[in-house]
């Protein structure tokens, strides 16, 4: 049985920040969806390198379905494009996004602050 | 801080998107306000009525024309018609000598896209110097990076890095716009600076172009209180 590694010290992991994002659509869009175009506009963006070097972590159990909001963990280095490979992103499936960054935390606690406290997009087309 | 998306086609001028929804996403995405363009050849009779109708306390909106001239003769021409009537001008680039006859006037604010379908930025040494003396804005367009793919991609952000190298140099204006014709290509202000941050600027340099500082000394321009650059008349 695997033994469970022991926490790296986070001046070694290095410093990380969560961005916390909405999807806006014409229908809800399914997490999948998204983690396979956000993926796949990474690599073509930033490259494979670039990828493991922005240390990208899909925090799946902060998505919300209904309110289409979710966090991305990512190295505190490469904000500013995982931000350009978010806004790069203009179709999930067949529909037509927009996703945009709410907020960036250097803490899980307060994106989740930040996801709940948002605004309510079903007047939204 | 104001922002304002200086380049933005909507239906029936052009684009896809109609007015109110454009102007409903923008004001969600977080911008100030944006310049609704027409199109140079077709200005419709009831464009400022429509446009100015849409301005809240809480979203501006800037009247724009989009010239598309194929040489400079045609685009003096045209300019000389539109100046006195729209807050912003932008001048369709790609072609070297349209680029060139843009940033030699200062009749002009924003020269859009200049590496359009070229093999080069479309600007060179001349051309800079040109942009920075008549404070001519060079645009950094986001739907030419959104709308393409692999290739042509990079040959359109390393054209643009090419620009921006050109502009800290020569300290000719940059603004970023998303260019969009659908309320689906529109960004988030912050969005638009993280993508100037990350082909080259500096951050702060890339949330500055976002503020559009010509759309105030346009508009004192066009009321006819403008005398000279720092002077113009009160009211009364």
């Amino acid at each position: 049985m695997d033994e469970k590694l022991k926490a790296i010290k986070p001046m070694i992991a290095g410093k990380k920040r969560y961005l916390s994002f909405e999807i806006m659509s014409e229908s809800p869009v399914e997490f999948s969806d998204f983690v396979n175009v956000f993926w796949n506009s990474s690599m073509s963006f930033i490259g494979e390198l670039g990828s493991a070097k922005a240390s990208i972590w899909i925090v799946k159990d902060l998505w919300d379905q209904k309110q289409q909001k979710g966090v991305i963990k990512c190295s505190h280095r490469f904000v500013e494009k995982i931000r350009l490979v978010l806004s790069l992103l203009s179709r999930i499936g067949d529909q037509r996004v927009i996703v945009s960054v709410l907020g960036i935390s250097g803490t899980l606690n307060s994106a989740k602050a930040k996801i709940m406290s948002m605004r309510d997009l079903s007047s939204y087309s | 801080m104001r922002t304002y998306d200086l380049h933005v086609h909507v239906s029936p001028f052009g684009g896809e998107s109609p007015v109110d929804d454009m102007v409903k996403t923008a004001s969600h995405l977080g911008w100030t306000g944006m310049a609704l363009s027409c199109f140079s050849d077709n200005v419709a009779s009831d464009y400022e009525k429509l446009v100015k109708s849409l301005a809240t306390s809480d979203f501006d909106i800037v009247t724009a024309v989009e010239i598309k001239a194929n040489n400079p003769n045609e685009l003096h021409k045209t300019l000389d018609e539109v100046r006195k009537k729209f807050e912003i001008v932008i001048v369709r680039g790609g072609d070297s000598e349209v680029n060139r006859a843009a940033v030699e006037t200062n009749q002009v604010d924003l020269l859009s896209h200049p590496e359009m379908q070229r093999n080069d930025s479309g600007l060179d040494l001349v051309m800079a110097k040109a942009a920075a003396d008549n404070n001519v804005c060079i645009e950094l367009n986001f739907r030419q990076i959104l709308n393409s793919f692999r290739k042509s991609r990079v040959h359109t952000l390393a054209h643009m890095r090419q620009n921006l190298k050109l502009a800290k140099k020569y300290g000719f204006p940059v603004a970023i716009t998303s260019g969009a014709y659908s309320k689906w290509e529109l960004r988030a202000p912050r969005e638009l600076a993280a993508f100037g941050a990350s082909i080259g600027m500096d951050l702060e340099d890339s949330l500055k172009s976002l503020e559009a500082p010509k759309i105030d000394a346009n508009r004192a321009k066009l009321k006819g209180s403008w005398v000279m650059p720092g002077v113009e008349m009160e009211n009364g």
